[in-house]
């Protein structure tokens, strides 16, 4: 794959919910992926936002494709990365979990700052305005 | 991969830190008084589009901050128009005893970066001016975006 040194291309990210029971993938309206690669480094943003669709259901844990995958030496993180929200009073922090060869990111939520996050599933994607946003700095 | 061997050394290369003061606004709102700190510090660095940013804005400079507008804060460079209009996780900022996650958020083609906090479990809200009412009063952020 071609790139030149930091600019931003656009990919369209792949929702899927991994595992659990009662899944129904949540569609958005905006679906953008834009990221950049400068050595070995990739600067990845993410933004799912407005019902495009099917609402999200189902306990299956929320996972977002990688323009690139993570390299065999990318340690395993777990990283504050942005914002989620379903309806009022779900905002929460969404957290990017990231493994060393991965072609997704898994997500997980925290409404309590002095909580273990959370795995988010389909459920807490499940109204209209819901919404996902996060940037993301990843080894390749 | 020598080609790719270049890159990443001209990647290396051309990441220099430059200074910038981060100007605070306040928009929207009513009753805005803008919050003034003693240390002011903005620093940058710009690889092609990609800009990364920190701020730090800590100790009573003057002005407690007051009002409803929202807390904003110059960019070093204005963002592109593909820039993905996003509240990333920031920083913190802290207020007497108050203390909360910052979110970012920078718009496609602004100049701007715009503040949220969580005022609550399961409350964002953007961040007023009053946040930043007590003498001691602090802003910490990194974040990156898009360039134009």
């Amino acid at each position: 794959m071609s790139f030149q040194l930091g600019i931003f291309n656009t990919y369209t990210p792949v929702v899927t919910l991994v595992g659990g029971a009662g899944n129904t993938v949540p569609v958005y309206a905006t679906n953008i992926g834009r990221w950049t690669k400068i050595g070995n480094m990739v600067w990845l943003q993410l933004y799912f936002t407005g019902d495009g669709g099917a609402e999200g259901a189902g306990t299956g844990v929320l996972n977002f494709s990688l323009p690139i995958t993570s390299a065999a030496t990318q340690p395993v993180f777990r990283v504050m990365a942005g914002y989620m929200y379903n309806a009022t009073a779900t905002a929460s922090v969404a957290y990017a979990d990231l493994n060393a060869g991965a072609t997704s990111v898994t997500i997980r939520r925290a409404t309590d700052p002095s909580a273990v996050p959370a795995s988010a599933n389909g459920n807490n994607q499940s109204n209209t305005a819901r919404e996902i946003r996060f940037n993301l700095v990843y080894e390749v | 991969m020598a080609r790719t061997g270049l890159l990443n050394d001209m990647a290396y290369e051309a990441v220099n830190w430059n200074n910038y003061t981060p100007t605070v606004t306040l928009v929207g709102g009513a009753g805005n008084t803008v919050p003034v700190y003693t240390t002011n510090t903005g620093r940058w660095s710009r690889t092609g589009k990609l800009v990364n940013v920190e701020i730090y804005l800590t100790g009573d400079g003057g002005n407690e901050g007051a009002g409803s507008g929202i807390l904003t804060i110059a960019l070093p460079f204005t963002s592109g128009a593909n820039q993905a209009t996003s509240y990333v996780a920031a920083g913190i900022l802290n207020n007497n005893v108050t203390f909360g996650y910052v979110l970012a958020q920078v718009a496609a083609s602004t100049s701007v970066v715009s503040l949220g906090y969580f005022s609550a479990a399961s409350t964002f809200i953007a961040a007023p001016g009053s946040i930043q009412n007590n003498t001691t009063r602090t802003i910490r952020m990194n974040f990156w975006y898009e360039a134009v």
